[in-house]
């Protein structure tokens, strides 16, 4: 197996809190994966290390030196000044020319019925239509890799199930490969090939999960998908569990 | 659509109306009193035409305008310089700090006194000074505050797009300063042009403000009407067929916001 992204053993510390300690995964060439942790595990510092916006403190970052990264940020990430079309030039630019950019906004804003907002202004949007928009942009520059950082947390879930079934066309038909960072158990088991599950404070890895069902055929009804479903969900109820005997222990 | 309208033809309505209320006034007045003291519409209009054939209209105003601007231009481009680098050096800024706000609360009378004991009155240091020191913490305090204020979110956004210095520059740092710096045009520019009036009134032998001091001391109410009349008609020229016209163009983008 081929692998494009790989974390390995890394160390990140803001002030003395411990955000990340010793975590390692990767990405193979043709997958999906997720990074699944309950809020404030550690799972945006992790983002930020990838997308080289903070340093980690000790590890290593192997990239393919083939991927072309389309990056998903947790809020959206437009220039207000600039209409939807310019916000996709902005970020097309420096991988496509002009008329080819062009061409490749108008199919994916057509694909989703968004022609209508091109040359309206972000502030014009709703906060899920903006999402919408962060996610079609990251596609636009012809990715061959995203890397995302909770893609569907702000929309409703008519948007979220067709972003999903989006993504999952964008894997199966033009091979982009994914890591997606989520704090959402169902996500991440229909999307994914393997997962990651991420204690929090500091951020651990204290499970995988590999998932051999094939994407077209999963649903919340599959006897296998709800059982991993259901296991994730106890794993994090563990957690909260810990955390109070803890508290509480303390307390007395 | 047409009740904005109608909103909008009330509003000049009434507008027009204070303004031929306190024109009414200014006839009834000026038939009781003295013209020394108050001149009438009349003559103020005749006494323009006289300063306009002299041509001292056109002289003066030409010197006072070039003044303003090149001492307000002084002011944008240092005021820009200082607050970029006590942006980028902390020390600095908590250093300069108080000077600026020492500048800033010295009344403009006082650099005046001083401008004329330094520069004296016969040529244009005097008002550039004036303009340029009291406009200096306007520019300085609004980019300022603009420079803070830039969303680094979106500079991380285009740097992992790959973009270079020059893009953040013209596409993300230029356009977030844009309503600050109109701001601080329209709050300065005001200031320097009164600025500079004040300093050739009494620290000049040349401009409008010089005309006016000349109209005063002689007792010619009139042509000191008629220039208070050019002044704001200029003022107002810049405020609302330069300034907010241009601004509400380059930031249309946060209208709907």
């Amino acid at each position: 197996m081929h692998k494009i992204l790989e974390f390995k053993n890394i160390y990140k510390k803001f002030e003395n809190l411990k955000v990340l300690e010793d975590v390692s995964l990767h990405v193979n060439k043709g997958e999906i994966v997720t990074l699944l942790g309950p809020s404030g595990s550690g799972k945006t510092t992790l983002f930020n290390i990838a997308a080289k916006i903070i340093q980690q403190d000790r590890g290593q970052v192997l990239f393919d030196r083939e991927l072309r990264t389309g990056y998903v940020f947790q809020e959206s990430r437009l220039l207000p000044w600039r209409t939807i079309n310019e916000n996709f030039y902005f970020v097309q630019k420096n991988f496509l020319n002009y008329d080819n950019a062009k061409s490749v906004m108008d199919s994916l804003l057509n694909l989703t019925n968004l022609d209508h907002i091109k040359e309206s202004y972000p502030a014009e949007l709703s906060g899920g239509m903006k999402q919408r928009i962060e996610i079609l942009k990251s596609i636009s520059i012809k990715p061959n890799f995203l890397i995302m950082d909770e893609p569907l947390k702000s929309v409703d879930t008519q948007t979220k199930v067709n972003l999903r079934n989006l993504l999952l066309r964008l894997h199966i038909e033009r091979n982009i490969d994914m890591f997606i960072i989520t704090h959402d158990p169902e996500e991440a088991v229909l999307m994914s090939d393997r997962i990651y599950v991420l204690s929090d404070k500091p951020g651990i890895i204290i499970k995988k999960f590999k998932i051999n069902v094939k994407k077209e055929d999963r649903t919340l009804k599959h006897d296998q998908i709800y059982g991993i479903i259901n296991e994730i969900v106890n794993i994090f109820i563990d957690l909260v569990d810990d955390y109070n005997w803890n508290s509480s222990h303390v307390d007395s | 659509m047409k009740s904005f309208i109608t909103k909008r033809i009330k509003r000049i309505l009434l507008g027009t109306t204070g303004f031929l209320v306190v024109l009414l006034i200014w006839i009834y007045y000026a038939r009781q009193i003295n013209p020394l003291i108050l001149p009438s519409p009349v003559e103020t209009f005749n006494a323009l035409i006289k300063i306009y054939r002299s041509g001292n209209l056109y002289h003066n105003l030409i010197i006072t305008i070039q003044r303003t601007l090149i001492g307000y231009g002084l002011a944008l481009f240092i005021g820009s310089i200082l607050a970029l680098l006590l942006n980028k050096f902390n020390v600095l800024y908590i250093m300069s700090r108080p000077i600026i706000t020492v500048i800033q609360t010295t009344p403009p009378v006082i650099w005046l006194a001083l401008a004329v004991i330094w520069f004296g009155i016969a040529d244009n240091l005097t008002p550039i000074f004036l303009i340029f020191v009291v406009t200096l913490p306007i520019i300085f305090v609004n980019l300022f505050e603009g420079i803070q204020d830039i969303d680094t979110n979106l500079i991380e956004m285009a740097k992992v797009y790959n973009a270079d210095q020059k893009e953040i520059l013209l596409d993300i740092f230029i356009p977030s300063l844009v309503p600050y710096i109109f701001s601080s045009l329209s709050i300065g520019l005001a200031f320097a042009w009164k600025s500079t009036i004040f300093a050739e009134f009494l620290g000049s032998n040349r401009g409008v403000g010089f005309a006016l001091s000349m109209a005063n001391s002689n007792l010619n109410t009139d042509i000191l009407f008629a220039w208070a009349i050019v002044l704001i008609v200029m003022m107002l020229i810049v405020e609302y067929l330069v300034i907010k016209p241009v601004q509400t163009r380059v930031t249309r983008w946060k209208k709907n916001a």
